[in-house]
C-alpha cells in the first residue's frame, strides 16, 4: 500500500510527466516496472512476450498521460491499460479466448473429496504448492488477473472494478469463480498424480 | 457450527481477507471433522500460493528501453499536432469563450432586444399603448422605456453569458466522456 508522501511524490512525478519530463516518467516506470511485468506475464503466460508488454503498457501511458485527471489512482491506471494490452495480445494470439463472461464450470467446494495433503511436511508443501502455481498458469486471463489483484496486489474491490472495467458487484462473485475455478484445476492435476490418494 | 455454516464461513473469509479468520466456533469445528479441516488445509496453501507469488524483475536496461522508445517516436513526430490540441482542449474552449463575449462587446450586438422591441414597437405600436394605459403619465412612460431597455441590455448580457457558460461545460463534459472512453 502506498504511503501520503509516497502518493504526494508519485502526484509530482505524474505533473511532471504530463509537462513531458520524461526524467519524472523514468522514475514512475521504475516505480512499477516489476508489478506490471509480473502482473502480464502472470496473464500472457510468456516470459518474452510479457516484456515487449510491459514496455508497450509503460510506452501508452505516457502517450495519454494527460488525459489521466486523477479519478483514480495513477497505479490503478497503469494496471487497467496493463489489463488492456494483455487482452489484446491474448485476442490476437489466440482469438475467442477471451468472453466477456468467462463460463467455468463451477466448482466451489469439493465436498468430501479433498485428497489428502500432507501440509505439515515441507516437502509434501511444495509439491502442492507447484501444482497450485501449475493450475494458476491454465486458468483463464480473467480469472489469473482479479486472483493476483486481489490476494496479491491487495487492490480493495473498486479499484478491481476499475481496472477490470467490470461492475463492482461482479468482483465478489469473479474472486468467487476464480477460486473455485482454481479448486477444480487442482483437483484435476492431483487426480492425475498418483502420490496423492483420492 | 456444522459443516456447511463452517464452509460459508470460510468462503465468505475467503472474499475479505486472504488470512485464516479466527474464530472459536471454527475451530472446533475443524477440531473434530476431518472433511473440512482437508479443506481448509486446502485452501490455506491455495491462498498461500497466490498470496506470495513472486514479482518478476525485468530486465536491466527496461526502463532506459521504454524511455529511448517514447524520445525515438517524438523525435519521429509520433506524438500529432491533433494530440496536442486534443490534450489543450480546455484551454482552447476557455480562451474561445472569452474570444466570443469581446467580438460580441465590439460589435454592440447586445442591443438586439431593444432592437426586437422598437421594431415590433414600430410595427404594431402596442407597446407604447399599453404602458399608456398603465401610466397616463408621459414622463412615467419615458422613465420606464429607458429602464426597460437598460434591463433588456443586461438581459441580453446575461443570456450571451449564460449561453457561451453552456457550451463551455457541454464541452468540457464531451472531453470528460471521450477521456473514459478512450
Amino acid at each position: 500500500m502506498n504511503t501520503d508522501k509516497e502518493v504526494s511524490s508519485e502526484s509530482k512525478l505524474v505533473a511532471l510527466s504530463q509537462r513531458g519530463d520524461i526524467t519524472a516518467f523514468a522514475r514512475l516506470v521504475q516505480m512499477y516496472r516489476n508489478e506490471i511485468l509480473s502482473f502480464v506475464d502472470n496473464m500472457v503466460s510468456s516470459r518474452d512476450d510479457a516484456e515487449d508488454i510491459a514496455q508497450e503498457v509503460f510506452i501508452k501511458a505516457y502517450q495519454s498521460i494527460d488525459r489521466f485527471k486523477g479519478y483514480s489512482s495513477f497505479k490503478t491506471w497503469l494496471y487497467a491499460i496493463a489489463k488492456n494490452s494483455a487482452y489484446s495480445y491474448l485476442q490476437k494470439r489466440r482469438p475467442g479466448m477471451i468472453s466477456l463472461d468467462e463460463k467455468a464450470d463451477l466448482i466451489n467446494v469439493i465436498s468430501g473429496d479433498y485428497p489428502s495433503v500432507d501440509t505439515k511436511s515441507a516437502s509434501a508443501r511444495e509439491d502442492f504448492i507447484d501444482i497450485v502455481s501449475e493450475s494458476l498458469a491454465v486458468l483463464p486471463p480473467k480469472y489469473k488477473s482479479v486472483l493476483q489483484l486481489f490476494y496479491f496486489r491487495r487492490f480493495k474491490y473498486y479499484e478491481i472494478s476499475e481496472i477490470l472495467q467490470i461492475p463492482m458487484g461482479s468482483v465478489k462473485s469473479l474472486i468467487h469463480r476464480a477460486i473455485g475455478t482454481l479448486r477444480k484445476e487442482v483437483f484435476k492435476k492431483l487426480k492425475r498424480n498418483p502420490d496423492y490418494e483420492l | 457450527m456444522n459443516c456447511d455454516e463452517a464452509r460459508d464461513f470460510w468462503e465468505q473469509s475467503l472474499l475479505s481477507e486472504p488470512v485464516a479468520p479466527e474464530s472459536a466456533e471454527f475451530a472446533e469445528h475443524l477440531s473434530r471433522c476431518n472433511q473440512c479441516r482437508q479443506a481448509f488445509e486446502w485452501d490455506t496453501v491455495i491462498i498461500g500460493t497466490l498470496v506470495k507469488n513472486p514479482d518478476i524483475k525485468p530486465a536491466g536496461n527496461f526502463t532506459a528501453e521504454v524511455c529511448s522508445r517514447i524520445t525515438e517516436m517524438e523525435s519521429k513526430g509520433g506524438f500529432s499536432l491533433w494530440t496536442y490540441i486534443k490534450s489543450s482542449l480546455d484551454y482552447i474552449v476557455a480562451a474561445l469563450a472569452v474570444l466570443i463575449m469581446w467580438v460580441l462587446y465590439n460589435a454592440e450586438i447586445m442591443h438586439f432586444t431593444q432592437t426586437i422591441a422598437r421594431a415590433y414597437e414600430e410595427k404594431t405600436g402596442k407597446i407604447i399603448d399599453v404602458l399608456m394605459k398603465i401610466f397616463p403619465n408621459p414622463d412615467e412612460v419615458n422613465e420606464l422605456i429607458s429602464r426597460g431597455a437598460e434591463f433588456a441590455n443586461h438581459f441580453s448580457w446575461t443570456l450571451i453569458a449564460f449561453i457561451t457558460s453552456l457550451i463551455i461545460f457541454v464541452i468540457y463534459l464531451a472531453n470528460i466522456f471521450a477521456d473514459e472512453e478512450s
